[in-house]
């Protein structure tokens, strides 16, 4: 299985690399970081003895994302899985967030999910068959104080799944989000201690999620157990209510 | 195999009709297997088997069998 990664090297991204990686699938990894991209693709080269290709990438810029399959395309031929997990957070109110700020997060999370699906369908419809598997969050459907341009961009990645799952069914390509609550990866480093029991204590599971948690969902959505789920958003929290 | 028969075999792999109904007649929406769904699965067998990748304005001009031609040439291939 032919699996494209994106923001493979961040804490949900890295799990998912390494999920794949156990099934022995063959990854192509991307990120804005070409030396994390490297030190990655080492390691699970190392440790899988899989093949893993790497691509330094802004998502949000056309000609990137061009490129980028571009050279999916001469090392694969085929696509099976794609899997978004690139995206940022600002934590800010709206009234604090700077035009050009609210433009990049926008871009960042929703805007590259467009471009990855538009240019990723193409290399899965010629098989009439492939998985996407974007990135959502809690904050899409509950809503968080200081997050909302983040919220919003989540949101739209929901009705950006619903949407192409009725467009690309048609050509066996099934489309799902995943929706991850409060994960202990980088992006949330900056809580401490006190915050963190604090939005354990509001899981129905009275605990934070790990990325592994995240990452099972990924790969059971693009298994044949999950051959007829599409359009859905499935929540992995823990039972977290904000 | 030329470049046409290429371009042919193509069409008929894509659209699900026979090579003798893919040729310069052959217009988007005219022929009932042409549509929206069909359009998404011929670009990709395009770009496959001639090794090109097309622009979103490409894709959208590519409203026949001749215009098929046209931009795959503007892509760099000789019929």
């Amino acid at each position: 299985m032919n699996v494209l990664i994106t923001g493979a090297y961040g804490g949900i991204g890295r799990a998912i690399c390494h999920e794949y990686a156990i099934l022995g699938c063959r990854l192509f990894i991307t990120g804005k970081d070409n030396n994390k991209l490297e030190c990655l693709a080492k390691d699970l080269r190392e440790k899988y003895s899989i093949e893993v290709d790497i691509c330094c990438a802004e998502l949000t810029n056309e000609d990137e994302v061009k490129s980028l399959f571009l050279k999916i395309r001469h090392s694969f031929t085929v696509l099976d899985v794609l899997v978004h997990c690139a995206g940022s957070l600002t934590e800010r109110t709206l009234m604090m967030m700077r035009f050009n700020e609210i433009e990049q997060n926008i871009s960042v999370n929703l805007t590259s999910a467009i471009l990855l699906c538009q240019y990723g369908v193409k290399l899965m419809a010629r098989n009439k068959s492939g998985v996407i598997t974007l990135m959502s969050s809690v904050v899409a459907s509950q809503g968080v104080a200081g997050q909302s341009v983040y919220g919003a961009s989540k949101a739209g990645i929901e009705g950006l799944t619903k949407s192409l799952s009725k467009e690309f069914g048609v050509l066996g390509v099934r489309v799902n989000a995943i929706s991850p609550g409060f994960i202990e990866t980088p992006l949330v480093e900056h809580y401490n201690k006190k915050e963190k029991e604090k939005l354990a204590n509001k899981t129905a599971l009275g605990r934070i999620g790990t990325p592994g948690d995240i990452a099972s969902v990924a790969t059971f959505l693009s298994s044949k157990h999950a051959s007829y789920i599409t359009g859905q958003t499935i929540s992995v929290d823990g039972g977290l209510i904000l | 195999m030329t470049a046409t028969n290429k371009l042919v075999n193509a069409f008929s792999i894509a659209l699900e009709i026979e090579e003798s109904e893919a040729n310069e007649s052959l217009k988007y929406n005219e022929n009932k297997r042409w549509d929206s769904t069909a359009h998404m699965i011929l670009i990709a067998q395009l770009e496959a088997d001639f090794d090109v990748m097309f622009e979103v304005d490409d894709i959208i001009d590519m409203s026949s069998f001749v215009k098929a031609k046209e931009l795959l040439e503007q892509h760099g291939v000789q019929f």
